[in-house]
């Protein structure tokens, strides 16, 4: 730590040269005046100017001030540096629109805060450590030791980049191997993307192992370190661990994966994702995203629509008329079904007559959907044919009816045959809920 | 408070709040040190740049080597000048001069190099360092030879002080050799009994043997483009000859470089190569007590001829006021008699350039070696001069000897032609 201190310190002692000083407090001088000018008069330039003028105007004043250092016979080299990193930094900004053509914005989003900048950063800093220092030296610094191997910067530094990398730019790999396995072996979409997810996790203890063995430690030590790690994970960090190795599981099972749809609280939802803790799920009803841990998947009853085929059968009620002929309505019901769009011609749409209720006669009709997540729709879009179906057959869907008589005499006249029949019988209804 | 105001104020505040930290810091470096007494001594950061070959074989060992080494040499200094601190970088030769010139354009570059004279000489050449100032006492003290190898000679100045000489020794590995050859005969012997010989391609490793075969005197004719006459033709031609007898020998091995000779040696691939005093660091750790060391061998034409390298400090171009001050004091240090005496000694990996200190040569073999391959080495001065310049007609010999030793030439002809290109204009 000290040497490193040591070396950090050391970089200070270039401003001692006016050279320098002038060029780096030049830097920082021009930069101060760039932030005022755009603060306070940039705000009134048109849109257009001002997104331009906001990029290019600090490297704008950088140039100008190389130039003045320049046409003074002074040093500018340090400047000059700085100027390309500062237009560096420009273009990536620029690169920005010209990446929402090509890329969805998730994707242009996680390029260029988890790859893109990271890198233009890590590799200014370096090249600045290169202006002050050589390279080689920084990174022979050591920084400790473990497992009886020297660790010197360099090696942490690499370590760190490595695992970054790997972690981070393992996904487009990854998953260009999935789609070219999924194109060889035929599996399915929700196949391919556990597969994705394999394969990233083995690219990732890959590159843990690069790293290891980067850092020169010993096998051995490495077993070492599993040994009090198992310990560990039996106490602290348990659920941690359980979870991960749950989600490995439910991946090789393939009971949940990617794709997949389950059934959560008498919601069916999307699988999105199965990560290392928690798998993330989709709610269609309310566009709610659900983390479950992993775990809950081993210890809770699930229910799932895709887990031999997507196929779902969904079924709607439906009440007609007593005087139609059941057969009738049952063929016209089947039609009906089988017109729908979504709704699978094969298995083909089922009618079954339920029940006699006291003024209708229940009707059930199952259809098969692709798509288990469009139930509510399919179904909607089905009674809405079934709807137009009955009213161009003239099939009545009735109104709960119930005929009520009243009766003279008292309870005993009531209950002793009437002479009469039903001359003074009086119909009366009830509404209700169709 | 608007927080936009608010925050251009901060860094308006931050930024005078550095600039005048800043000039602080340079109005107290800038104050001349107090009194002459020593006690508080110059005041200054001093950036050094450390030559090394190019593909070092153990770059990180050496790099050690050379910190505990010049660590000595720093706090030695230090007990005159407290307040200097030193920054240490190591660049391969050969990129020094384009790093320079890239660090120096932009007021980065050191204060003191640590170099060999031939990169020095390159590097005084291209206007990347300055000259140093030398005392009439200082200059009393250096040989006057080797003066004139540190200086530019059109217009003549001093590239740099020399301050070390570094020489070219044999080193072997002592548990494999059963008896040290003392004669290129004896070297050939010891390869056609099993032992495994390595020998070098480039000019600078490879002319020791050329004294040896007694060509030493024709070549540096050669150079000084005067004719030769039939014996001295017949000496060149017996070198080349002689360096094709044991391109044959199954047991010789040529390399491309010396730091190849090293790993090679350190990996026990081979049993004897030629070495410089500044490599026995890195083969002492390798080898341990198994590392020999002897003056190269001589042979029927006469000593080896060895070419002893001179380290040296240059100083940069881009140092403040007071770092120039700290940077000459310390190259004049360095040139103390005392200090001189004590890094030979201390380190026995190079020789003093102080002509006043003495070399206690019977305290250990490593120095009797050392001060016997200087001896070796007084015949080698046109040649070494003509390395040290970087000649072009250096480096169309190291063609001419590599296309000998492959077999696409014969000593014959290669003799013709290198005389021939040693007598062309420089």
């Amino acid at each position: 730590m000290n040497a490193w201190l040591f070396e950090l310190m050391g970089w200070l002692g270039y401003l001692q040269r006016p050279a320098v000083l002038v060029q780096v407090l030049g830097v920082v001088a021009v930069t101060l005046i760039s932030q005022l000018l755009q603060r306070r008069w940039l705000t009134r330039c048109p849109k257009r100017l001002q997104a331009t003028l906001k990029l290019w105007l600090t490297p704008l004043l950088i140039a100008l001030w190389a130039g003045l250092l320049n046409a003074t016979a002074q040093l500018q080299g340090l400047v000059l540096f700085l100027l390309w990193w500062r237009c560096g930094w420009s273009v990536l900004v620029l690169l920005h629109p010209l990446l929402g053509r090509v890329l969805d914005p998730d994707q242009r989003y996680d390029l260029e805060t988890r790859l893109l900048r990271p890198v233009f950063l890590v590799a200014g800093a370096i090249a600045l450590i290169n202006q002050l220092d050589t390279i080689n030296d920084v990174a022979s610094i050591s920084v400790g030791q473990a497992f009886n191997v020297e660790i010197t910067l360099g090696k942490v530094f690499v370590a760190l980049a490595i695992s970054y990398l790997v972690i981070v730019g393992s996904g487009l790999p990854a998953g260009l191997m999935a789609r070219g396995l999924q194109r060889l072996l035929g599996i399915s979409d929700s196949s391919r993307k556990a597969m994705e997810l394999i394969l990233r996790y083995a690219v990732v203890c890959l590159g843990v192992l690069a790293v290891a063995v980067h850092l020169g430690i010993n096998p051995t030590a490495v077993i070492a370190i599993a040994g009090g790690l198992s310990v560990g994970l039996g106490f602290g960090i348990k659920e941690i661990f359980s979870n991960f190795i749950s989600g490995l599981w439910l991946l090789f099972e393939g009971s949940v994966r990617p794709g997949e749809v389950l059934m959560i609280d008498g919601d069916p939802c999307e699988v999105r994702r199965l990560g290392l803790r928690a798998t993330v799920l989709w709610r269609d009803r309310d566009n709610a995203e659900l983390l479950i841990p992993n775990q809950s998947f081993f210890t809770q009853d699930a229910t799932t629509y895709t887990g031999s085929d997507r196929l779902r059968r969904s079924q709607v009620t439906i009440a007609a008329a007593l005087q139609h002929d059941p057969a009738t309505v049952i063929q016209l019901l089947e039609q009906t079904a089988a017109a729908v769009p979504g709704v699978l011609a094969t298995p083909p749409p089922k009618a079954l007559l339920i029940s006699y209720g006291d003024w209708a006669v229940n009707y059930a009709l199952r259809f098969w959907i692709a798509n288990p997540m469009n139930n509510i729709s399919s179904c909607s879009a089905v009674n809405q044919a079934i709807w137009t179906a009955f009213q161009t057959h003239g099939i009545e869907i009735p109104y709960p009816q119930q005929v009520a008589y009243l009766a003279r005499g008292g309870p005993a006249a009531a209950s002793a045959p009437h002479p009469r029949g039903n001359d003074d019988a009086r119909n009366a209804s009830t509404g209700g809920d169709p | 408070m608007n927080w936009r105001r608010f925050s251009i104020r901060k860094a308006e505040v931050l930024a005078a709040a550095l600039l005048l930290l800043l000039s602080g810091c340079q109005a107290r470096q800038a104050a001349p040190p107090r009194g002459g007494n020593g006690q508080e001594g110059l005041e200054a950061v001093l950036y050094l740049y450390v030559g090394v070959r190019d593909n070092t074989f153990d770059l990180d060992g050496y790099r050690r080597d050379f910190n505990q080494t010049f660590r000595v040499l720093e706090q030695q200094f230090r007990q005159v000048n407290p307040r200097t601190q030193f920054v240490v970088q190591l660049y391969p030769e050969s990129s020094l001069l384009k790093e320079l010139a890239h660090r120096n354009a932009s007021g980065l570059g050191p204060d003191l190099l640590l170099v060999t004279n031939r990169t020095a000489l390159q590097l005084a050449r291209a206007g990347l360092t300055r000259s140093p100032q030398l005392t009439p006492e200082l200059r009393r003290e250096l040989d006057p030879a080797t003066l004139s190898r540190a200086s530019l000679h059109n217009p003549r100045r001093l590239a740099s002080l020399p301050v070390a000489q570094r020489a070219q020794l044999a080193c072997f590995n002592s548990s494999r050799l059963q008896q040290v050859p003392t004669t290129l005969q004896e070297l050939l012997a010891i390869s056609a009994n099993g032992n495994t010989v390595g020998l070098a391609l480039d000019p600078p490793g490879m002319f020791w043997s050329a004294g040896a075969l007694g060509a030493n005197e024709a070549l540096q004719l050669a150079i000084a483009r005067r004719p030769l006459n039939r014996d001295q033709q017949q000496a060149v031609v017996r070198w080349t000859r002689w360096l094709q007898d044991a391109a044959t020998q199954q047991k010789v091995t040529f390399y491309g470089n010396q730091e190849l000779l090293l790993e090679a040696l350190s990996s026990g691939q081979l049993d004897w190569i030629s070495c410089h005093s500044t490599d026995l660091q890195r083969l002492q750790r390798r080898l341990g007590s198994k590392l020999g060391v002897a003056p190269l061998p001589d042979g029927p034409g006469g000593q080896a001829s060895p070419i002893n390298e001179l380290t040296v400090i240059a100083l940069g171009v881009n140092s403040s006021a007071s770092q120039r001050q700290a940077a000459e004091a310390f190259a004049h240090f360095a040139l103390n008699p005392l200090v001189q005496r004590n890094i030979t000694v201390s380190l026995r990996e190079v020789l003093p350039v102080n002509r006043f200190v003495t070399v206690p040569a019977e305290s250990s073999m490593v120095l009797k070696a050392m001060l016997r391959a200087q001896q070796q080495s007084r015949q080698t001065e046109t040649i070494a001069a003509l390395i040290h310049l970087n000649d072009r007609r250096v480096q169309q010999t190291q063609g001419l000897i590599t296309q000998l030793v492959f077999g696409e030439s014969t000593p014959e002809i290669t003799a013709q032609r290198l005389v021939r290109s040693l007598q062309s204009q420089p």
